[in-house]
């Protein structure tokens, strides 16, 4: 008895101390980090992740126990790679694991430096992104921060994505963010968001003591990519920061003020930018779902599998954001349907009907009418945007031509055609009864049968 | 030319009325009736616009339809072809004739809307 009350208690504890993880996939994180000690560097930044839920496991890349799997499902939710000088990784972390990892839907936070290993590079290869070569850092000799070293290496962000998918406004228009550290090229694929580059004046170098700049670099200007995040298809996502240090305590709470200019900020936006990052790479913001689906013909509320051509019909459907750690209605009002067999005949912005505030997802809605081609048709909404996951909802009807007693009935147009069918029967009747009276086939009756 | 052509016309009919059974001559009749009616309708068809589809393939193919049973009927009923038919005698052929049309007409006119 005292056994059973003992277990009721632990399964009331468990019931009111579970959390629910902030994430939309998952709580579980994997931390890889150059060395063990390094944890202290980003203690902060780790701590707003714990108070967010997240269960952090600190391992090396060259551990020999960390695995990526257990028995072919994935073990943790989210990869944070804070460990870019290391060269050998261990098989169940490299960069083809990780690339396994992404596939099956986990989500990388991929932290870089000057002293990026060829290992990390070739992982950043597979998603269309070209660090620059060892011991280059991003150089700015009109954007550095008053506290740089001489070098002109620290310096403050100018471009920042204004996509509020990614980042809340107050990051956008806050205080600039401090980087220090590597830069990349980004290629074209369309997956791929820049979050975060250079200004004009920058360009990417080695930074030795009375270095030459005699090569073309690699990459000058606002081309020079500080922070990119990618979605693949599957919806999982990668965010490549140049700077491991922009996460770092010291970064965090260091003022920023731009040289030459008398704008100065007691903190920088790191903070509050590493935290809508990391949001967003670890799938609690921009997650976008369908809730429902349905489409009738009009004045009907019964979902057929069969339409006839011409039909007038509604299309509904139901789409949740996930936001501030709830579902919430989505509020694009870009959602477009398509009716497709091979080619879309139909493309159609659908409208969104207003919410209350309760309401966890926005309905939209269209009155279409269906295409004069019968057909196996498919109704899509394929909605892609950046910074948001991908929806891609469709359903398959049958559109069926006209029935024999379908068609419109006594028109003018069709006058002449109904005059020839009935003169084709009076004909008829008429030649048979000629011919039934007619002596002379009556004849030919004889003549054949004599 | 044209002398020899209007002679040979006139050969053709007389030929034609002579030797050609009345019954037979009244299938022609029937004959260039419904290939008139087919003819006008397509042309109407071409000018005008296939708008009302299914009525202009009803009328057309009824007068098709018409043409090719009344162009059997005359095959089968036609003396020189007797050898050819043993097993059917003109008032089955004709009978095959009334039953074939009935049912033309009735998809002609289920289908013309």
């Amino acid at each position: 008895m005292r056994c059973l009350l003992f277990i009721f208690a632990f399964v009331l504890a468990v019931g009111v101390f579970r959390v629910e993880p902030r994430s939309t996939t998952g709580n579980r994180v994997l931390v890889l980090l150059d060395k063990e000690d390094d944890k202290a560097l980003y203690s902060k930044f780790f701590n707003s992740l714990e108070e967010r839920e997240y269960q952090l496991t600190y391992k090396l890349p060259t551990d020999s126990t960390v695995d990526l799997f257990s028995y072919g499902e994935r073990a943790y939710d989210h990869v944070i790679n804070f460990a870019p000088k290391t060269k050998n990784y261990k098989d169940k972390v490299n960069p083809l694991s990780l690339l396994n990892f992404v596939n099956k839907g986990g989500n990388i936070l991929l932290g870089a430096s000057s002293e990026l290993s060829e290992t990390m590079r070739d992982f950043a290869r597979e998603f269309d992104i070209d660090f620059d070569d060892i011991d280059t850092s991003v150089i700015d000799h009109f954007n550095y921060d008053i506290s740089d070293d001489g070098k002109h290496t620290l310096i403050n962000a100018k471009g920042i994505t204004n996509n509020e998918a990614i980042l809340t406004k107050n990051v956008i228009e806050g205080p600039p963010v401090l980087f220090r550290g590597i830069a990349h090229k980004v290629g074209t694929i369309p997956l791929l968001t820049k979050v975060l580059w250079a200004g004009e004046t920058a360009y990417s170098y080695e930074t030795k003591a009375d270095q030459q700049v005699d090569q073309e670099p690699l990459v000058v200007g606002n081309k020079v990519m500080l922070v990119s995040a990618l979605q693949a298809r599957n919806n999982a996502r990668v965010t490549f920061v140049g700077s491991t240090e922009l996460f770092s305590d010291r970064f965090f709470d260091s003022p920023i003020q731009r040289t030459n200019s008398a704008e100065s900020f007691p903190k920088s936006g790191n903070e509050d930018f590493a935290k809508d990052l990391t949001k967003w790479t670890f799938q609690e913001k921009g997650v976008l779902k369908v809730t429902s689906r349905h489409h009738h013909k009009e004045n009907e509320t019964e979902e057929l599998e069969l339409y006839r051509i011409k039909d007038n019909i509604i299309y509904t459907i139901e789409i949740s954001e996930y936001a501030n750690d709830h579902w919430q209605a989505f509020n694009g009002t870009d959602v477009q349907f398509e009716a497709i067999m091979l080619d879309p005949y139909i493309r159609k912005t659908l409208t969104p009907l207003p919410t209350s505030p309760e309401q966890q997802a926005r309905k939209y809605k269209a009155h279409i009418q269906l295409p004069d081609v019968y057909g196996v048709f498919t109704f899509k909404v394929n909605y892609k945007r950046s910074g948001y996951s991908y929806i891609e909802d469709s359903s398959v009807v049958a559109i069926r031509p006209f029935r024999h007693n379908e068609y419109p009935r006594y028109i003018s147009a069709a006058y002449p055609y109904y005059t020839g069918a009935a003169s084709m029967i009076v004909g008829f009747l008429l030649f048979s009864a000629i011919w039934f009276f007619n002596k002379e086939s009556s004849k030919i009756v004889k003549k054949k049968t004599s | 030319m044209s002398d020899k052509v209007s002679s040979a016309i006139q050969k053709l009919w007389t030929s034609y009325s002579k030797n050609t059974p009345q019954s037979l001559q009244l299938i022609d009749t029937y004959l260039v009736f419904i290939l008139f009616s087919g003819v006008f309708q397509f042309v109407h068809c071409v000018l005008v616009g296939t708008f009302p589809y299914n009525a202009f393939l009803a009328g057309f193919i009824s007068t098709v339809g018409s043409f090719v049973l009344a162009a059997n009927l005359r095959i089968q009923t036609n003396p020189d072809n007797a050898g050819e038919f043993k097993s059917i005698s003109p008032e089955r052929a004709f009978a095959e004739f009334v039953f074939c049309n009935i049912v033309l007409h009735f998809f002609v006119v289920n289908f013309i809307g």
